[in-house]
This record gives C-alpha cells, sequence and structure tokens, in this order.
C-alpha cells in the first residue's frame, strides 16, 4: 500500500486543517496539568502539520512520531521541523508498548486507513497505560468495510458489492460485530457510526475491567468523549476524541468547560465538517457578521442559509490561503 | 414428605445434595491425566506445609504412582495428613472456610482428592503419618452409598512411631471401567508423564522428584532467546496490593526455537501451569495474530509468553476447578489479558517480518540471522529482560515491497507462451509477461 501523504498534500484538505485547529483548541481548554507539561504523540506524515500546530498553538515542546514506512527514514528525518522531535521508527504495536506513559499526553493516532484489530488494540492500550488527564484522539477512514487487503474503491468494484458486514467481521473480529447489523447498516456515513460504536465499546470494556481491579475508588479512570467529528475531504473520516482522568480529577474536567464549544459531542451525534465554497471576498464578508446568529445574517443572497451557516460555524478552524510558493 | 427421616412442611425445599452428585457427576469432566495431577497437587500442598519458604528446594522430596489395570497408588513422604485434618476437612466434600489454608497452596476447593479417588475406583485406602500420628482409613464406596450418614470411619489410629517416616499412600482398587482400561496403556502413561512435566515443571525445577512407575519426571524449564539486539520483556503487575493477601502476577514474552506444538501462552498459577502452549481467544491470541488476512506458514512457532499468578490464598487466582485453564471471566484474568496482548504484539510483530524476509535473498535476512545466533537461556535464570520486547537490529528490506502472484493456466498454453517469448521456466514466463504488461500498460501511460 502507498503511504497517504504520497497521494494527499495534507495541507491542502481544508475540513483537516479544520479539524486540527479545533484539537488544538481542546488541547488549551485542558485543566488537569500545565500544559507545557504535555507531550504530543503523533502519527505525522512528512508535513508535520500536527506537529507544528501543537507547538505553535500550545506551546508543547515535548514530541513524539510514530512512523511505520521505515524506508522512508531519511525524508522523514530531513522534514523534521523541530529537532527535538522523538522519532520512533516501527508499527503502533511495537512502538506504543515501549513508550514511557507516566507523563500526559496528547496522543492523535491519526490513521488514514480502515478499522483494524490492531488498531482497536493500540485503542485498549492507550486507555489502560496513558496518564490520567491525556487527550487521546483516533482517526480512522469511514467508509463502508473492505476486506482487509482489499481497497475499497469509491465506484463499485468486487470488494464494494461483497458483504459489508463480513468484512466488517474480517476487519474487527467477529465478536465486535452486533449480530443484528445489516448490509444496509454500513452504507455512506452510518458505516462511521457503527465504527464509532466499536471503539466506544473497546473503551468501555476495557475501562471496566482495568477499573474492576483498583480497589481506591478516587483513582478509578473514567473517559468523556469530547469529539465526534466527520468529514470529507476525499475519503470519509472520522474522529473520536475524549481526556481519560481518575475519578478525583472530575472537578479539572469540569473547569475545562467542553460542553461549551460548537463542535463538543459526547454521543453518537457526530459533527460533520462541512466547508462551503466561497470565495476570498465572500468570506472577508461574512465575517464581519460572525457574532450574529448564523439565522439573522441575510447578506450575499446568493448563498443558501446552509452555506451561511457552515461557514460562520466553522470560520474560525477554516484556511485562509491562497497558494504559494515559499 | 420426609427426607433423611426429617419431617418437612408443605413450603420447604429439599436442597441437600445427594452422594450421587459427587460419585457419578462431578467426575464426570475431569480427565484421569488430570485427576492424577490432582493427587500429585495434593502431595506439592504438604511438600509446601513442610518448606513454606517460595523459593525452598524439595531435592529429598518425592511423589511415586504406579498404575495397572488392577490399582492405582500413589505415595510420597511430604509431610501427611493429621489425624485433625482428615476428620475435618481433608475428606469433607467442598473446602470448610474455617479451615486455615496452605499458604500459596495449589489445591483449593477441597474437591480435588476425593474427585480423583471416585474418578478411578470404588475402593480406597488411605494412610498417613503426621507429625506425631498415623491412620488408615479405609473406604467401601458402594457400601458408602447405601448409608444415609454422610461420614467415613477410620480403621487405624495412632501414634507416631519413633523414626517413622511420614507421609501418606492411597490405594485405589475396584477400579472405574475407563481407569482399569487406560491405567496400563503406554499411551496413558506418556500422556501423564507429558502434562507432570509441563504442568508441575516449577515443582520438578525445585527437585521434587515424580516417579511413575520407574521412570522419574525430569525438569525442562522453558527456555527463551537472548541476545544483546534482542531481549525478551518482562513486567510485574500486583493486584489488590492494599489488602492482606495480594495476587503477585507477573508476564514474560518472547520468541524460542521453533516448535509449533509448544508455541503459545503458559499460564500458571501459584506454580501449578494451568494452562500450555495456549493459541486460543482465552490468552488473547486471535486478537492478534488474526489480522482478517488468512496465514499460510507456521511463522508463530516461536512465540512463548508466560504469565504467572501468585497469592497466599488459592482463592483469589483465576483458574478453574481442575486447573486444567484459567477463569476467564475472573476480573484479574480480564485485565491481564489485556497486558498479555499487549505484551505478545510486538513479538508477533516481529515474527511477521521475520517470516516475511524468507523472500529475501539469504544474505539479506539480518532478523534470521539474529534468532539463529541468540541463544536458549532458562526464563528463570535469565536477566536482561527489557519493559518492552525489543529488537534492535534494522529488518530494513532494501528496496520495495514485494508480493506474490499466484494463478493458473493450461499447462499448454503456458508452454506456447514460453516458448514464443523464450522463457526458462513456468515462473520465467509469468515474470517476463508480467514485465511486458507492466511496460505496456504503466509504462506507456506516462509517454
Amino acid at each position: 500500500m502507498t503511504a497517504s501523504y504520497k497521494k494527499i498534500d495534507y495541507r491542502l484538505r481544508p475540513a483537516k486543517h479544520a479539524e486540527r485547529l479545533i484539537i488544538a483548541e481542546i488541547g488549551g481548554r485542558l485543566r488537569f496539568f500545565d500544559i507545557h507539561s504535555y507531550r504530543y504523540v503523533g502519527l505525522g506524515s512528512p508535513y508535520f502539520a500536527d506537529f507544528k500546530l501543537m507547538h505553535r498553538a500550545l506551546g508543547i515542546s515535548s514530541m513524539l512520531n510514530i512512523e511505520a514506512m521505515e524506508r522512508d527514514r531519511e525524508r522523514f528525518n530531513w522534514n523534521m521541523p523541530y529537532a527535538t522531535i522523538d522519532m520512533r521508527y516501527g508499527t503502533t504495536d511495537t512502538i506504543l508498548p515501549a513508550l514511557d506513559w507516566t507523563m500526559p499526553s496528547i496522543v492523535w493516532l491519526d490513521y488514514d486507513d480502515q478499522l483494524s484489530q490492531p488498531k482497536l488494540l493500540d485503542i485498549d492500550l492507550l486507555v489502560r497505560r496513558a496518564a490520567p488527564g491525556s487527550l487521546l484522539l483516533f482517526s480512522v477512514n469511514a467508509e463502508p468495510p473492505a476486506p482487509p487487503g482489499q481497497r475499497r474503491n469509491a465506484s463499485g468494484d468486487e470488494a464494494s458489492r461483497s458483504d459489508f458486514v463480513e468484512a466488517l467481521r474480517a476487519m474487527v473480529g467477529k465478536d465486535r460485530v452486533d449480530p443484528s447489523l445489516k448490509h444496509e447498516d454500513l452504507q455512506g456515513w452510518s458505516a462511521g457510526r457503527v465504527y464509532r460504536r466499536i471503539m466506544t465499546a473497546v473503551i468501555e470494556a476495557t475501562l471496566a475491567a482495568a477499573n474492576a481491579v483498583i480497589t481506591q475508588a478516587e483513582r478509578r479512570r473514567r473517559w468523556r468523549q469530547i469529539l465526534n467529528i466527520e468529514y470529507k475531504d476525499g475519503a470519509r473520516m472520522l474522529t473520536l476524541g475524549g481526556v481519560l482522568y481518575e475519578e478525583s480529577q472530575e472537578g479539572a474536567y469540569l473547569a475545562g468547560a467542553f460542553e461549551k464549544l460548537s463542535f463538543f459531542r459526547d454521543d453518537a451525534t457526530a459533527y460533520r465538517i462541512e466547508v462551503p465554497r466561497l470565495t476570498l471576498k465572500e468570506m472577508a464578508h461574512l465575517e464581519r457578521s460572525v457574532m450574529h446568529s448564523p439565522d439573522e445574517v441575510h447578506e450575499l443572497p446568493w448563498l443558501t442559509p446552509k452555506e451561511r451557516r457552515q461557514y460562520l460555524q466553522l470560520y474560525r478552524y477554516l484556511p485562509n490561503f491562497v497558494p504559494a510558493e515559499i | 414428605m420426609t427426607t433423611g427421616g426429617r419431617q418437612m412442611d408443605d413450603i420447604t425445599i429439599e436442597a441437600m445434595p445427594t452422594k450421587e452428585l459427587f460419585v457419578h457427576v462431578l467426575t464426570r469432566d475431569i480427565r484421569l491425566e488430570d485427576a492424577v495431577l490432582d493427587l500429585i497437587d495434593n502431595s506439592i500442598d504438604g511438600a509446601k506445609r513442610l518448606r513454606p519458604a517460595a523459593d525452598a528446594r524439595f531435592d529429598d522430596l518425592w511423589v511415586k504412582i504406579i498404575c495397572s489395570s488392577e490399582r492405582f497408588v500413589i505415595e510420597d513422604n511430604c509431610g501427611g495428613i493429621n489425624v485433625h485434618t482428615a476428620r475435618n476437612y481433608a475428606f469433607r466434600f467442598g473446602r470448610d472456610p474455617k479451615m486455615a489454608p496452605t499458604p500459596n497452596s495449589i489445591g483449593q476447593f477441597g474437591v480435588g482428592m476425593k474427585r480423583a479417588l471416585l474418578r478411578f475406583g470404588r475402593f480406597f485406602r488411605i494412610e498417613s503419618t503426621s507429625e506425631s500420628e498415623h491412620f488408615v482409613l479405609l473406604i467401601d464406596v458402594d457400601n458408602w452409598l447405601r448409608d444415609p450418614e454422610w461420614h467415613f470411619r477410620f480403621d487405624t489410629v495412632r501414634a507416631r512411631a519413633p523414626n517413622e517416616a511420614r507421609g501418606t499412600k492411597i490405594i485405589v482398587e475396584r477400579l472405574t471401567e475407563d481407569a482399569a482400561a487406560r491405567f496400563p496403556t503406554d499411551e496413558f502413561v506418556t500422556a501423564l508423564k507429558n502434562s507432570v512435566e509441563s504442568r508441575q515443571q516449577d515443582y520438578l525445577g525445585r527437585g521434587l522428584a515424580v516417579w511413575i512407575g520407574p521412570a522419574r519426571i525430569g525438569a525442562r524449564p522453558f527456555q527463551l532467546l537472548f541476545d544483546e539486539e534482542l531481549k525478551p520483556s518482562r513486567r510485574e503487575k500486583v493486584y489488590f496490593g492494599d489488602s492482606d493477601t495480594p495476587v503477585r502476577a507477573e508476564f514474560i514474552v518472547g520468541v524460542a526455537p521453533s516448535s509449533p506444538m509448544e508455541a503459545g501462552w503458559y499460564v500458571a498459577c501459584n506454580g501449578r501451569v494451568i494452562l500450555a502452549a495456549d493459541q486460543s481467544r482465552i490468552t488473547g491470541w486471535d486478537t492478534v495474530t488474526d489480522d482478517g488476512v488468512p496465514k499460510y506458514h507456521n511463522q508463530f512457532s516461536r512465540f512463548r509468553g508466560y504469565a504467572t499468578f501468585d497469592c497466599i490464598d488459592a482463592g483469589k487466582l483465576p483458574w478453574n476447578t481442575m486447573k486444567t485453564g484459567v477463569d476467564p471471566d475472573a476480573t484479574i484474568y480480564q485485565d491481564a489479558r489485556r497486558e498479555m496482548i499487549t505484551m505478545m504484539r510486538p513479538v508477533i510483530d516481529f515474527l511477521n517480518r521475520l517470516d516475511a524476509e524468507k523472500e529475501e535473498p539469504e544474505d539479506e535476512r539480518p532478523l534470521t540471522r539474529l534468532v539463529e545466533s541468540a541463544r536458549p537461556t532458562s526464563f528463570r535464570e535469565a536477566t536482561g529482560y527489557t519493559a518492552s520486547f525489543s529488537v534492535t537490529v534494522s529488518s530494513k528490506p532494501r528496496g520495495p515491497r514485494m508480493t506474490n502472484i499466484l494463478y493458473k493456466r493450461p499447462a499448454s498454453k503456458v508452454e506456447e507462451l514460453m516458448q514464443a517469448i523464450g522463457a526458462r521456466s513456468a515462473k520465467d514466463t509469468g515474470e517476463r509477461s508480467f514485465d511486458e504488461a507492466y511496460r505496456r500498460y504503466v509504462e506507456g501511460d506516462e509517454e
């Protein structure tokens, strides 16, 4: 499989860009510890966009990158934006268990392919090992299930016509798939909802098992979902994110007031990032009205109310650049 | 309605167990080999009472087993059973909570010995000499079944004679049909020897001599491969650390010489191996090795994992009553299984990379060279474990990743094409026709 960074220039994906800024905003609201004491763990492409943002927006300087493409080691090392990034080459199977998890971390496992057993085991490991106060984010491709080893094509090839439920069982193990699930439940955006449910089930089961052997109630772990994002720059993607903390830290969680953020989602209803296609001039004009409720803005009558609303919800997170080589 | 002579009223329901439950039902689920192991476990618990230190040597202690179509005999010098224990606990069905347990015991449910004896036959002679007493107990099961009372009676009870050796000897006669048929066979004796060797090796390693007929079972400690650049991992975890009886768990994973029959997880409770070479979902094996892609090679035959649980209170350990498996629902095991999965993933990842090296030329297989030159070391004696399985040799496959194409065509057509393009073999024909198609359809695009 070709690494996805060879196919897509990550800087040009507007929804992805918005997602990164959203995550940085959540990072800025973490109240468990001083944000400068956090470590960022990511699966950076050679563009390292998330690393640059975590440093610039939050001031995090302890950073660790996991990269499976060992063959491109030279290229990665050369593109590293900060010399102090700890570059680890290998798969998450091998690297994640070897890391020291005593410091609070922001971990973003931004996989570009579909959900799989190893990814669910990564989630299990982080939920058990990550230091309390950590922010954990998992992004996966949310297209309908494709049998492992086969690429899913957008238009119906052999793989996409085969039964989605069978493919899902092969991806995540049959015990994780609800027997009442039908092929139709995995079409379009519904697949992402099923993936989120499976990921959440793993988090809950892992926490239940871990907490069952912790005798002090205040040390028991809690997971609070903050993000449930869907977007589609190219392929459909979903990001599940939340914080992990001990019961004694409930106050610090509440102090973050994450529920005040417009994109906060603690349930199965996803926040869909849809970027309206507006001109720079239109964007600039609409921004004058951002303090109004989107329903009260009636300027630029050629735009649909939906486009206006989408822009005004998202403008803080959208890229406003023109292509320029520097 | 009357039961056992007692008058019952209309709303009371009889819940008294019957003797038949113990004689005919509880004996059904256990295999003969496992029942013998249960009796040896009782001897080992005797040895532990004599020498309670965790690493005590058992060099002068022994257990001897002789089985034939007529009788089963087990004899040990492991301290004996005293009259108080025999009268109040040893022959009761189920462990009395008032009984002071053997610390770190491997018999804990109070069923092992009784179930084993009933599994083997219908007449028992139990003779034991403890520190100050000696007793003989004869049990005729058929008579006991007819007796409404739940009592056994000593045949002899007396003080221990001066210099009388301590120990227990049990003889079972009037064997059950299958015991009489299997005990004299080589097949049974060999299976039993293998079971003792793998399941009780911790105690064999500490010097306990177990004899089956004329053969002493040797200790064969588990081995792992060690090298400067290949380090197995070890992790400890204490469950219920703030209680009086914490459970200490130790997990070790690594690679060993290739052996499909020995690969997998070994799980032990208080030194007794309850799962050996397990490759099932119980140890999370399927979760880690099944990524949805079918496997054709025995590429995991080098995997070894050891999970051991130790506790003063044997009742807190995650085992089933037959000691043939874990209790998968036990909270400790629910957590431990996840630790095991986490620890085995880097090993499986390594074994996959090792397997992929088979595609490379012989002089470009650094991982293969590493496992072939690493030295096997007994896992108890080894030092130099790491927190997470680590291989520092880079596999670094030079050039692009390769994949195989396998397909069939009529032999006559293949030969025609072979001649037409001047290929040397079917393989060569396939490779050349691929290269030709690549030039035409892929590189042709770029013109």
